[in-house]
């Protein structure tokens, strides 16, 4: 459905999503995205008992005067992997960087509203956003690897908010790049520059870099877009491993990456939510047109 | 669809070429142009200054205004000169001759033939040109030669084989030339103080020297120590303080600007502008500052010493001392008095006080001036005494005539200039500033007996010089400099009874640290290391903060987005990721701001750079000498070959620039990497 006006969403309730246990859908499926999108569902999701992460309640966004996002109300899901979608400039960043507060930085955004983390007021103004930013993590569009050794880089974020031992930081390192599935190949170099790495190996870092301080929601803004397929086929992978341990909300232009990694998927279009849903019923049955145009490309 | 450029005629590609060819040709002459000129400078400065660094060997040679021969001796070791030398001599006649006696020179017999044919033996002498009898007829004067040989020693590691001798008539200079093209002067017309450059192959031992001995009047002397040093000092202070500010100041504009609008906007913008606006102005304006808010601290602290001005306090018995106050205590003033050291005085006892004017109250006398065999000046006067004055002592002399210094009997005056100077002044041999500190010594104690010359003016208005020889119940014995006598003196006829140590607790200066300790600061700062150093800081200042600013602009955002959504802070995202990625950029731009720094001379010389100084800074608080001003300062001097000792000076500046250049690209090259 289409916020018509600011009224009318104000009254707008959320659109509960319940997660359904993997049944098998396949029969009832004639897209063949669907089809994807099945598949990974089936292979993921895990018990459907699922807690919210992020309220969201009656939030807007502006960049000066411009809005840039409208009275967005949705939960998203603990331990799942929200995948946010819609045409470039609908605002998907914006409402990505406000979670961690990195909007912040910019000096004429400003917004309204309430943005809840696990309980905690994200908009507090006396919130400490450094102990925000270790809890919500951010993995970027463009691989940002710091110009240090590999074990530096992941080494940076444990060593701000903690003082570790050096036997305590090395077990971090590996755990983290473990988790990562980045250990095995960079294992004989870690001591080397972390800008020798492959584009896809670079992101993975930024991942492992993010994971190593146990964020409980990480953020993603199209991780993948500036990588090759198999390079993003390998992020994807991880993701798929992450989900059960972390929030992960990630942002992309690519249908079937939203297909393939996502448990619950949020339309996004000008600045406001126009459906969330499991992310079986976005691709197969979406409940606004708009919606649906979108995922079948006819549209955008 | 039709071109709208149908019909149109292109502008032929020649044409453009041309225009492109023409402006090439424009930049290729100008660049070769002023490589060229570049060149030639540094070649100049080389050679002269390679001459002065590795070739000088100072010698005395003989005087070659009447060379009869000059040629090596059998064994290579030394040059032989002789020299027909003429000389006058007067013949004692045992009687007064008579009238109308002639004298006649018969081989080696001066004869004194009478008007009556009587001849009679006045002595023997050879070689005479010249004989005649005296006016008095009581003796015959006679002028005859002399050979006189002189002989030159030579470097025994040279050889010789093949050597040859030149003469040069014009300039009676008499050269060893060596076969490998360098040559040894060995005599020179006149003869006083001629330099032997040995050309062609380095003497290390005196470009040491030059390093090693501080600067001096004569060129032979002059050393480059005290500039030197001077200005590793004032680099120091000025890199210690102006880079931790600089970057930090950098930081704050670039890291932590103001994001909102607001009043903090509103600085920040001004700030900015007026750093990018400071890089450009003049350096002399700088020295103005660091005169007035470090040398003097806006007079919020007293006067330092240095501008203390030189006071007549006439006491109301009639008395004057001259001096500095230097302290106040309710009813004693402190003094620090030209010729008598620190004195205490009563108030009551003070009369008028009224400034001393540079150069009042000259002394005036008939003295001679000399320059000793041991290159000592060395002025003399009943009035004075014996003044000897090392030449490097002297800051400044004018002669009148130049050339060589000869001995000279002269009207002098003797007076105090400002600045901690002695002027002696002669109508004929030109004006000397002489540095008060190195003609004698400040009374720091009398009462036990320094073994030194000082001045002392008496009650009656006689100035004496001298050593104090003792000071008991009142007598205070002086042993004059010339003729040994030994004056003693009721201690109330001399101007005022000098009293123990200064005392600094009322000074109004602010002292930290005790005066002979290497922590000792006191506040005006004065000309000192410290003062130069902050104000060569102001001067650097902006470059630093600017090359900073575009360090710190290189690193990307996305190094900084990175940090800061790992919750790092601000300052733990500049400390551990913006900083440590724009070290390399800091540290050439830093570099090249202190090679700026090393060439200042304006700033310098506005806070009180001295010149001709010869002691080496030991504190924060030292006066110092520059580079730069020293080098300025030679290629003022009249006598050309201080034009060679400014070049080696250059030659020392632009090494010590060279140094931190190449480091600058060292560090660049070593540190730098990239980014993303
Ligand atoms: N820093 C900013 N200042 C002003 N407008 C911005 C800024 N960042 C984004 N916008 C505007 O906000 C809208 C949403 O942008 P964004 O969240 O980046 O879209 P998306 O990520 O969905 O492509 C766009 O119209 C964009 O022009
Ligand atoms: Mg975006």
């Amino acid at each position: 459905m289409i916020q018509s006006d600011a009224a009318a969403s104000r009254q707008h309730q959320p659109v509960p999503v319940e997660l359904k246990s993997p049944v098998n859908h396949s029969s009832r499926v004639a897209n063949p995205l669907a089809a994807v999108a099945q598949r990974a569902i089936d292979a993921r999701l895990s018990s459907g008992e699922t807690t919210t992460e992020l309220k969201v309640r009656d939030f807007s966004a502006w960049y000066g005067d411009f809005q840039a996002l409208h009275n967005l109300e949705l939960d998203i899901p603990k331990n799942r992997v929200t995948a946010l979608i819609g045409p470039s400039g609908c605002g998907k960043s914006t409402f990505l960087r406000w979670i961690n507060r990195m909007n912040d930085l910019v000096a004429s955004a400003r917004c309204s509203g309430t943005l809840e983390a696990g309980g905690t007021n994200v908009l507090d103004r006396a919130l400490d956003v450094v102990e925000l930013r270790r809890r919500v993590g951010m993995v970027f569009q463009k691989p940002n690897p710091f110009p240090k050794s590999i074990y530096d880089n992941v080494a940076f974020g444990p060593r701000l908010h903690y003082r570790l031992k050096k036997r305590e930081l090395d077990a971090l390192v590996e755990k983290s790049l473990r988790d990562a599935a980045l250990w095995d190949e960079v294992k004989d170099r870690l001591d080397k520059s972390a800008l020798g790495l492959s584009g896809g190996q670079q992101q993975r870092l930024c991942i492992a870099r993010t994971i190593a301080l146990s964020p409980e929601v990480l953020l993603m803004d199209e991780p993948c877009s500036a990588l090759d397929p198999k390079a993003t086929r390998r992020v994807e992978d991880l993701i798929a491993e992450l989900r059960n341990n972390f929030t992960i909300i990630i942002v992309t232009h690519n249908m079937q990456q939203a297909a393939r990694v996502s448990d619950v998927t949020a339309f996004f279009f000008e600045g406001r939510l126009i459906e969330i849903d499991e992310t079986l019923t976005i691709f197969t049955s979406p409940k606004n047109p708009q919606t649906e145009e979108y995922v079948t490309g006819r549209f955008g | 669809m039709t071109s709208l450029l149908e019909g149109r005629q292109a502008i032929p590609a020649s044409r453009r070429n041309r225009t492109n060819r023409r402006f090439l040709w424009v930049a290729l002459c100008v660049t070769s142009l002023s490589v060229l000129a570049l060149s030639v400078l540094l070649v100049t400065v080389l050679f002269q200054g390679a001459k002065h660094l590795f070739g000088a060997e100072v010698a005395v040679v003989p005087d070659t205004t009447h060379l009869v021969s000059a040629e090596l001796d059998e064994r290579g070791q030394s040059v032989q000169l002789v020299t027909r030398e003429p000389r006058t001599q007067h013949l004692e006649l045992l009687e007064r001759a008579p009238e109308g006696a002639t004298v006649r020179v018969d081989g080696a017999d001066v004869l004194v033939v009478a008007p009556d044919g009587a001849e009679l033996r006045a002595g023997t002498r050879t070689d005479v040109t010249s004989a005649a009898l005296t006016p008095n007829r009581h003796a015959v004067r006679i002028e005859y030669s002399e050979l006189v040989t002189h002989e030159v020693g030579l470097p025994s590691e040279r050889s010789l084989d093949g050597a040859s001798i030149e003469t040069d008539a014009q300039t009676g200079r008499v050269a060893v030339r060596y076969t490998n093209g360098s040559t040894q002067i060995v005599g020179q017309r006149g003869g006083t103080l001629a330099r032997t450059h040995v050309v062609g192959s380095p003497n290390l031992k005196a470009a040491k020297d030059f390093l090693t001995t501080p600067p001096s009047m004569t060129p032979t002397n002059a050393g480059f120590n005290a500039p030197l040093l001077g200005s590793i000092w004032i680099l120091v202070v000025c890199a210690l303080s102006a880079l931790p500010l600089g970057i930090g100041a950098a930081i704050m504009l670039e890291e932590f600007r103001p994001r909102r609008r607001g009043p903090t906007h509103w600085v920040h913008r001004i700030v900015q502008t007026n750093v990018r606006n400071l890089a450009g102005v003049p350096s002399i304006v700088y020295g103005l500052i660091g005169l007035t808010v470090f040398c003097r601290m806006f007079g919020l602290f007293g006067s330092a010493l240095q501008y203390a001005p030189y006071q007549r306090f006439e006491l109301t018995d009639g008395r004057t001392i001259l001096g500095q106050l230097v302290a106040t205590e309710e009813e004693v003033y402190h003094l620090d008095s030209e010729l008598l050291g620190h004195v205490k005085l009563e108030r009551s006892s003070l009369g008028e006080v009224t400034q001393w004017p540079i150069k009042d109250e000259p002394i005036e006398c008939h003295g001679t001036v000399e320059l000793n065999d041991e290159y000592l000046f060395v002025v003399r006067a009943p009035e004075l005494g014996e003044i000897t004055i090392d030449s490097w002592a002297i800051e400044h002399a004018e002669l009148a005539d130049g050339g060589p210094f000869s001995p000279r009997e002269v009207d002098l005056t003797f007076s105090m200039g400002g600045q901690g100077r002695y002027v002696i002044e002669t109508p004929d041999a030109g004006r000397m500033y002489v540095a008060r500190d190195l003609v004698r010594d400040t009374v720091r104690d009398i009462d036990t007996v320094p073994i030194r010359e000082h001045i002392y003016r008496m009650g009656d208005g006689r100035v004496l010089r001298g050593e104090l020889m003792k000071l008991n119940d009142g007598e205070l014995s002086i042993r004059r400099a010339i003729g040994e006598d030994v004056t003693t003196f009721n201690i109330k006829d001399v101007a005022l009874r000098p009293d123990g140590k200064p005392d600094y607790r009322n000074r109004t200066m602010l002292m930290l640290g005790d005066e002979d300790s290497s922590f000792h600061v006191h506040f005006p700062m004065g000309a000192s290391v410290l003062a130069g150093g902050l104000t060569l800081m102001l001067v650097i200042l902006p470059i630093i903060i600017i090359a900073t600013q575009e360090a710190l602009r290189a690193v990307p955002d996305s190094l900084r987005s990175g940090a800061l959504a790992l919750g790092a802070t601000p300052w733990q995202m500049v400390w551990g990721m913006t900083l440590p990625n724009a070290v390399p950029g800091i540290m050439t731009g830093a570099i090249l701001a202190m090679s700026r720094a090393i060439g200042e001379a304006a700033p310098i010389l506005v806070v009180g750079g001295t010149i001709f100084i010869t002691f080496l800074p030991d504190n924060l608080m030292s006066g110092f000498a520059a580079m730069p001003l020293q080098i300025y300062m030679w290629t003022n001097q009249p006598d050309p070959e201080f034009k060679k000792v400014a070049a080696s000076g250059i030659l020392v500046l632009l090494t010590v620039l060279l140094l931190f250049n190449a480091s600058a690209v060292f560090i660049r090259q070593k540190l730098q990497r990239p980014l993303t």
